[in-house]
């Protein structure tokens, strides 16, 4: 019996040889988000070393300048560097993405599990709570937010964060409830394992991958909801440089200057298209009907 | 036939070395390999194999719906002669559902949920026959009445979801039948279905194949519904025929070393047990990896790893009979009964005999009982409260487990016998009655009071792919019940070392994760696991129904042998009446919720009492084609009741031939009354049955424990 286990259990390859065999480096959107988000992230780090100027030194001789050797993306209207705003305003952004994607998916995870484990009055409660703030639209909600406590970075992240909340923690609440009625769950109960255990070893393992991809969704949403708080005037204050507020700044001038606002708004959309890619490419990579295609198991 | 000459000389359905390949991005699947095999109208073949030997694969493809990377690679599909690849797409379209149709397994994926099924039937004729729509619910009619669904007309707009399993398994075979086919493809046309509602959809395969002289290809794993229904069988090993024959020569002079195995593996439902089964080695090899020259060589009793067998494809040549052939190198050392003694190939005679005593204790004493429980859901959650109905799942059951016996509970699904093994070790909290673990009452102990007993109480679960944690490696499932309760130390790293040996896996695998095993290795896992606490119950609930019935028999052996050594107590759950006859000291047989018999082993299986067993009994296959012919059948009609609203007095009065055979016979002393549709005694709808003790030590729950076995069914 011991030599049939032996023989009929595939061997172990290494990481890079499964890595090779996983649909991840074949699928070119995937791969496309995590290039456009690596860029982005390396941006946001390393802008204050690559700007070649202050972003916050006006120079009216050379306002609305061109872009050109020295000015890589012209300048405004204040003469300020837009290619080193841009490069500052990329920490705004990733500031915004990373909080809300963490602070949404810690306080969606929690929210979820609690509703699809525990189920019964706590699931009616919690899900009574989440369609409520489901019923507004993310960006709303968020204006709305940041009306009443004022702008800053820190209500900036807070309103987006409880905009996105609930939609991680929809997801959550359904995964859960797909993973609790497996008998691996039974199974844990059968030995006599804490319930708090259950959940932290059995359930989260298990149903954390497609709530990591509505994490990384609304990580996009956020850069988009940030650059549109600020494009209002509502989010970072000027003169502090945003990816929104440049836009602002280059609004009276789109026609006759239009560098301003398009290579702004085109980091927004490459920040935000990166995200997204990198969420539906893992969403693809993981889901498991797309996966049966590409198993052995082809007969079922 | 000859008599009438407008009949058509009998069709004939051909596969001719035909090769399935599935191109797959780690490698070429090789699903089917030269495959020949034909079929003549008003025949029925049986193809036998386990999962994963490509005979659905085989006959998807004369339906010509094998899927996209999948590839006839070479041989071809002939019907009358006609190869079906040289015919132009629309012919061939016709060809299917007209002149060939298929039942498949699981008739609630297979039936369309949002149409009426009778709509679904009228849609496939006249998708091939340019016919009214008045005709063509004519014909759907006709075939649904054929295939015995009571009030046809009636249940014409009905959706699949308003019928039951067998039922919607009929509406199948009607939409197959509704186009006059002369071949029908079923693949694993009962799998999904309790053996009651198997026997009813055998016995009408059987009864139509007469009647509308179709030929019929029955693909199943199951050796007692081939011995039962095929003319011919084929059986298939890693994509090829091994051995192909009438079906008399297959099963009293088989001739491939794999198909002899097969069936000394299988636990038999007729015959008394041998102390051990005799389980094939290893596993199915994978299509993708088909082990080189005969792919049964590495699992072979006979083969010894010669040079033959693993360099060699082995041919189809003619053993004994001139339609029996095998394809092995040795099969003159088959045929030799000394090579035969040498090889451990037991006699037929083995079989017979006194059931063997199994190697351990005498059973000790009383370590559960359980008095009256009671275990109800309450079902229709926006309902107010008292308005909800209640499941009742298990209700009203007495019984008690000595030490180191293995009680076997039976009964068709949804009878309650998940729910109250799983109940039995707390689970699932009962809604009235007592469960006494060694003297305990451990009813209304919370989680925290459970939890220092769950160490001698444990379960194994139906699916060991399902019940165990897929992101887990072995080391860390094994190594839970260990930290949970703060006994975690090197001890126990070396006790999983042991617990691993101990089920029969590589000590070496522990850092791999489940899916990384194939489903009876995984098994052993989940065996390890219930065993890593040193138990004393364990609940087995149909601990080997998912797994191969070559690989079935190294677990039941493993279980046996560690409750031989380990003093265990089972509780086994299984619908497998063959591998309850095996396994089990006592049986305990369940209908809706309350147990309706229970007696040793023995004397159960020698003449079961209650009408209930009986025809739960009589409706196993047996793997022997002599019996089957000779056999009468007790075929009860219907399915499992709704446990919401069981039947009034003996749960089993609309089903019970008993009872129909009582009320037939009208005697004085017996008022009757009129129950589904037929006259029944009075008592049998009043009130529920009391348990009678029978000196023979069967209890049971009827209201005529006396009556004698049911005449003309001889059993």
């Amino acid at each position: 019996m011991t030599t049939s286990a032996t023989a009929d259990a595939a061997p172990s390859p290494s990481l890079w040889i499964r890595l090779r065999r996983t649909p991840y480096l074949r699928h070119r959107g995937l791969m496309t988000g995590v290039v456009l988000t690596v860029l982005f992230v390396l941006v946001a780090l390393l802008g204050p070393l690559l700007a070649p100027h202050d972003p916050l030194t006006t120079n009216l001789r050379n306002a609305l300048a061109p872009p050109g050797a020295d000015y890589l993306l012209g300048t405004d209207r204040f003469g300020r560097d837009v290619f080193s705003r841009l490069l500052f305003g990329a920490r705004a952004s990733l500031l915004v993405a990373l909080s809300v994607g963490a602070i949404s998916l810690t306080c969606g995870v929690i929210i979820g599990t609690a509703a699809g484990f525990a189920g019964g009055w706590t699931d009616r409660i919690l899900l009574g709570l989440i369609n409520i703030l489901l019923a507004f639209p993310g960006f709303l909600l968020a204006l709305a937010f940041v009306a009443v406590r004022g702008s800053s970075l820190g209500n900036v992240i807070a309103a987006v964060a409880i905009a996105y909340t609930p939609r991680v923690a929809i997801v959550m609440r359904a995964v859960v409830m797909t993973i609790r009625p497996r008998q691996f769950i039974e199974a844990s109960y059968a030995i006599g394992v804490p319930t708090l255990r259950i959940v932290w070893k059995h359930v989260l393992p298990n149903s954390l991958p497609p709530v990591i991809v509505v994490a990384t969704v609304s990580a996009a949403f956020a850069v988009l909801a940030e650059a549109g708080l600020s494009f209002l005037g509502l989010g970072v204050q000027p003169p502090a440089p945003t990816w929104g507020n440049v836009i602002t700044e280059g609004r009276p001038f789109l026609v006759s200057h239009p560098w301003i606002s398009l290579s702004a708004g085109a980091s927004i959309a490459a920040a935000v298209t990166g995200l997204n890619l990198l969420g539906d490419g893992v969403r693809d990579t993981l889901d498991p009907f797309l996966r049966n295609q590409t198993s052995t198991n082809i007969f079922k | 036939m000859s008599d009438h000459p407008p009949a058509p000389a009998a069709s004939r359905l051909a596969l001719r070395n035909l090769s399935i390949h599935f191109a797959m991005p780690n490698g070429i699947v090789r699903a089917v390999n030269d495959v020949s095999i034909a079929i003549a109208q008003g025949e029925t073949v049986g193809v036998v194999g386990e999962s994963g030997s490509g005979k659905s694969v085989t006959f998807l493809s004369v339906m010509g719906i094998v899927r996209a990377p999948g590839r006839i690679v070479a041989g071809s599909i002939e019907l009358d002669g006609r190869s079906l690849a040289t015919l132009p797409p629309e012919e061939l379209r016709q060809t299917r559902g007209r002149d060939i149709a298929m039942v498949f397994q699981d008739p609630q994926t297979s039936l369309n949920p949002v149409f009426p099924v009778g709509q679904q039937i009228i849609d496939v004729i006249r998708a091939h026959a340019p016919m009214s729509r008045e005709a063509a619910k004519r014909r759907a009619l006709e075939v649904l009445d054929l295939v015995g669904i009571p009030e046809a007309a009636r249940r014409f707009g009905n959706y699949p979801h308003q019928f039951s399993g067998g039922m919607r398994q009929r509406v199948m075979i009607a939409m197959a039948l509704a186009l006059r086919p002369r071949f029908i493809i079923a693949d694993e046309p009962t799998t999904a279905l309790d053996v009651t509602m198997q026997a009813q959809i055998l016995d009408l395969l059987q009864r139509l194949k007469k009647e509308v002289n179709v030929g019929l290809v029955l693909i199943t794993h199951d050796l007692g519904v081939v011995a039962q229904m095929a003319d011919r069988v084929a059986v298939m090993y890693a994509g090829r025929i091994v051995e192909q024959g009438p079906v008399d020569a297959i099963f009293h002079q088989p001739r491939h070393p794999y198909t002899l195995s097969l069936m000394r593996s299988m636990p038999r439902v007729d015959a008394a047990r041998t102390a051990m089964l005799f389980p094939i080695g290893g596993a199915p090899p994978m299509l993708s990896n088909i082990p080189p020259g005969c792919a049964f060589h590495p699992r072979c009793f006979l083969s010894e790893a010669r040079a033959p067998c693993r360099e060699t494809v082995p041919a189809l040549e003619p053993a004994g009979g001139a339609a029996h052939r095998s394809a092995c190198h040795f099969l003159p050392e088959l045929a030799d009964a000394s090579v035969r003694a040498r090889m451990g190939v037991p006699a037929a005679a083995a079989r017979t005999g006194s059931d063997a005593k199994p190697r351990r204790a005498a059973p000790g004493e009383e370590i559960l009982r359980v008095e009256d429980l009671k275990v109800h859901f309450p079902v229709g959650g926006l309902a107010l409260p008292w308005q909800r109905q209640r499941i009742k799942a298990v209700d009203g059951v007495s019984f008690s487990v000595r030490r180191g016996e293995t009680i076997g509970l039976v009964g068709e699904s949804g009878c309650g016998k998940s729910t109250l093994g799983r109940t039995l070790i707390r689970l699932l909290a009962p809604s009235a009655g007592r469960i006494h673990f060694r003297g305990t009452d451990i009813s209304h102990l919370g989680p925290r009071e459970m939890r220092p007993l769950r160490n001698h109480l444990q379960m194994v679960f139906q699916d060991p792919s399902a019940s165990l944690d897929p992101r887990m490696t072995v080391f860390e499932i094994l190594q839970e019940p260990f930290l949970v309760r703060g006994m975690w130390d090197e001890k126990a790293r070396t006790r999983i070392a042991e617990l691993m040996a101990r089920v029969g896996l590589d000590p070496s695998h522990a850092d791999r994760r489940p899916h990384e095993f194939s489903g009876g290795q995984r098994q052993r896992i989940g065996v390890a696991r219930a065993l890593a606490l040193d138990p004393e119950l364990i609940v087995l609930d149909e601990p080997v129904s998912a797994l191969d019935v070559s690989v079935q028999a190294q677990i039941i052996n493993l279980l046996q042998e560690l409750q031989a050594d380990l003093g265990l107590t089972y509780i086994f759950i299984a619908h497998d009446l063959s591998v309850v006859r095996h396994i089990s000291d006592r049986v305990l047989v369940m209908y809706l919720g309350r147990i309706v018999e229970g007696a040793e082993r023995d004397a159960f299986f020698a003449a079961p009492r209650h009408p209930y067993s009986r025809a739960l009994l009589s409706a196993v296959p047996i793997p022997d084609p002599d019996k089957e012919r000779g056999r009468g059948r007790i075929v009860i009609q219907g399915g499992v009741p709704s446990p919401i609203n069981p039947p009034a007095g003996c749960h089993f009065h609309p089903r019970c031939a008993r009872a129909t055979l009582l009320g037939v016979a009208g005697r004085a002393d017996l008022p009757l009354v009129e129950a589904a549709g037929r006259p029944v005694p009075r008592r049998c709808v009043e009130a529920y049955p009391p348990i009678t003790h029978n000196p023979d030590t069967h209890d049971q729950a009827c209201h005529f424990p006396e009556e004698g076995p049911l005449p003309g069914l001889g059993v």
